[in-house]
C-alpha cells in the first residue's frame, strides 16, 4: 500500500468508528470491501489491512477466513466469520478500477448502512 | 396470427402478481387461466382466485385439467418452491413452453428432473432473472471486448432495501442447516436463496464457468421475523470456478432506510488488464428538493418485507425519488418476458434455461451446507435417492 492509501484507510477507519459508536448503524454486522491494491504482489497485504479494520469493528479476531488468490497474483477473495456471527467479504484487484476508485466499502448495520467509496 | 394463450400457476402473494401483469400487457399473448395442484393449501387456492378475479379469468383447482387445454401455449410457472420439481416437470410433459418463476426449485434432486424433463419435451423454457437489465448486459459487453483481459475474479449483489430493519436481537448468531424443505413464509423469505439466485445466475451468464467449491455464511442481522421462522436475512458466497476465477456473491434484505434507491445492484469484474464495476444505480441523476424524503412505512402485519406489489397497492409506499436511474427504472420482467416470447416464435435457445438455471441451485444448497459445517464444500454435490426429495 502507498502512504496515501494508508493514510486514506486510517482516516475511514476513524470514521467508521465514530459512526459505530454513536449508533448509526446499531450493531455492525457485515462487512464488504472492493479494493485496489496498486501491486499485485500486494493485494494479500491490503486484504489483511481490511480484514484488521474489520476485527476492529466487529470487536474481536475473526474465527475463520476462506481465501482464494488467483494464481496469477491479480487477485484476493477473502470471507471471514466472527463467532459472533458477524462476517466480511474482501476482493482486492491490482489491475486499475476504470472508474478510479480505489476502495468501496459498505458496512452493513443491524439498522443501517455506512458507504464510503473513494 | 392467433395470440399465445397463457396459463398462470399461482396467484396473489407469489410472484405472479408481476408475471401476470407483464403477459397481459404483451401484444403477442393473453392470459387464459390461473391454475394449481388440486391439494394445495387453502389460503393458496383463495389468493389464486383472487388474481383470476382482477384479471377477469377462471381459477382451474386442477392442474392437469388446466395443462390439458389446447389453448395454452405457455405456462408462467409461479407454484410453491416446495412443488417447483414436480409441477415444473408437469407442465414440461403437457407439451407447454415454461417461463420460470426464480430460484429453479429448492432442491439438486427436483433441479435434475426439471431439466430432464425439459430436454426430453424439447419445450421452450426460460428463469426469470436480471440478464437483460442494462447494467449486466453492459458487463457482457466489457467482457466480450477484451477491455479488461482475462477474467480473474467476479463479484455480484444484490441487497433489496424492504422491510423494518432493527428488530434482530443483538445476540443472536444463526445456526443453519444443511438442508431445507420449507420455504413459504407469510412474513419472510430465504433472503440468500431468493435473492442470491439474481447474482448467482448473472455470474454463471456472465462466465459460463461452474463452480467446483462453495464457503459461505448466512445472517439473521436485521429482522426478527426472519428469526421467527429460521429464514436467513442475508448471505455472502465465495466460489472457486473453473479455470483458476474466483467468485463472490452478497444478497439479502436489509431494510427500507438502508439504501437511497430500491437496494445495492453491483457486479466487479477484475481482468488482468483493468477491474470495472457496473451498477444498476449509476450512473444516475439525482434530485433533491423540498419533496419530503422517503419515511419508511408502517409495519404491515400481511407482509412486513413488502414481498408483494399487492401490498404497495393496498397500502401505498412514499416514492423513493432522489436517485433516478437514467433508464427511467425499466422493469427488466418487461424484457425478459419479451425476450422469452421472442424466443418461442423465432425457434432460439433462451439466455436462462432451466440448465443454466440449475447451477445456482447446486451452488445455494451447497452454500447452506457450507454454513452449516463451517467448511468449504465441493460440488457437485451428493444427491438423495429417495424419489420424494424431488418434489422441492
Amino acid at each position: 500500500m502507498t502512504t496515501t492509501q494508508t493514510d486514506h484507510l486510517k482516516q475511514l477507519d476513524q470514521a467508521v468508528c465514530r459512526a459505530i459508536d454513536d449508533g448509526s448503524l446499531g450493531t455492525p454486522r457485515f462487512a464488504r470491501f472492493v479494493a485496489h491494491s496498486p501491486l499485485s504482489g500486494l493485494t494479500s497485504i491490503t486484504a489483511n489491512r481490511l480484514a484488521a479494520m474489520s476485527e476492529g469493528w466487529f470487536g474481536k479476531p475473526c474465527a475463520s477466513r476462506s481465501t482464494r488468490r488467483d494464481p496469477t497474483g491479480v487477485s484476493v477473495t477473502d470471507l471471514l466469520k466472527w463467532p459472533d456471527g458477524q462476517g466480511a467479504l474482501i476482493v482486492v484487484s491490482s489491475t486499475p478500477q476504470a472508474n478510479g476508485t480505489s476502495i468501496d466499502l459498505m458496512l452493513l448495520g443491524s439498522r443501517g448502512v455506512l458507504y464510503h467509496e473513494a | 396470427m392467433s395470440k399465445l394463450g397463457v396459463l398462470l400457476i399461482g396467484g396473489k402473494r407469489s410472484h405472479q402478481e408481476s408475471h401476470a401483469a407483464v403477459f397481459t400487457e404483451h401484444p403477442r399473448c393473453r392470459l387464459v387461466a390461473v391454475a394449481d395442484e388440486t391439494d394445495a393449501p387453502q389460503i393458496r387456492h383463495e389468493l389464486n382466485q383472487e388474481l383470476a378475479d382482477d384479471h377477469g379469468i377462471p381459477y382451474i383447482r386442477d392442474l392437469d385439467e388446466a395443462l390439458a387445454r389446447p389453448d395454452v401455449q405457455i405456462v408462467s410457472m409461479c407454484a410453491r418452491i416446495e412443488r417447483r420439481g414436480v409441477v415444473a416437470v408437469k407442465c414440461a410433459e403437457a407439451g407447454k413452453h415454461v417461463y420460470l418463476d426464480k430460484p429453479l426449485c429448492g432442491s439438486v434432486e427436483a433441479a435434475d428432473a426439471i431439466v430432464k424433463a425439459m430436454d426430453k419435451a424439447g419445450v421452450m423454457n426460460q428463469m426469470y432473472c436480471n440478464v437483460h437489465a442494462g447494467w449486466v448486459q453492459q458487463a457482457r459487453q466489457a467482457l466480450e471486448s477484451g477491455a479488461l483481459g482475462t477474467l480473474r475474479a467476479i463479484h455480484c449483489e444484490e441487497l433489496f432495501a424492504k422491510g423494518p430493519p432493527g428488530t434482530a436481537p443483538k445476540n443472536v448468531v444463526r445456526k443453519e442447516k444443511e438442508r431445507h424443505t420449507d420455504f413459504t413464509f407469510p412474513e419472510s423469505k430465504r433472503e440468500m436463496f431468493d435473492v442470491g439466485v439474481y447474482a448467482l445466475t448473472t455470474i454463471h451468464w456472465l462466465t459460463g464457468l461452474k463452480a467446483e467449491s462453495v464457503a459461505a455464511l448466512t445472517g439473521n442481522y436485521f429482522f426478527a421475523e426472519h428469526i421467527e421462522n429460521d429464514t436467513e436475512d442475508f448471505g455472502a458466497i465465495s466460489m472457486q470456478l473453473e479455470g483458476g476465477v474466483s467468485a463472490s456473491i452478497m444478497a439479502g434484505r436489509f431494510g427500507y432506510m438502508s439504501h437511497p434507491g430500491g437496494g445495492a445492484q453491483r457486479l466487479v469484474l477484475v481482468g488482468d488488464r483493468a477491474t470495472a464495476t457496473f451498477d444498476a444505480n449509476s450512473p444516475r441523476v439525482e434530485v433533491y428538493n423540498t419533496d419530503p424524503s422517503f419515511v419508511q412505512p408502517d409495519r404491515d402485519e400481511f407482509d412486513p418485507m413488502r414481498m408483494w406489489g399487492s401490498t404497495d397497492e393496498r397500502v401505498p409506499m412514499m416514492p423513493r425519488n432522489r436517485w433516478r436511474r437514467l433508464d427511467g427504472g425499466r422493469d427488466v420482467m418487461v424484457d425478459d418476458i419479451a425476450a422469452f416470447v421472442d424466443c418461442i416464435e423465432n425457434d432460439n435457445r433462451p439466455l436462462i434455461t432451466a440448465r443454466e438455471a440449475a447451477q445456482p441451485v447446486e451452488i445455494l444448497m451447497a452454500a447452506f451446507m457450507s454454513a452449516a459445517r463451517n467448511k468449504e464444500i465441493r460440488l457437485p454435490i451428493p444427491r438423495n435417492p429417495e424419489p420424494s426429495i424431488r418434489s422441492t
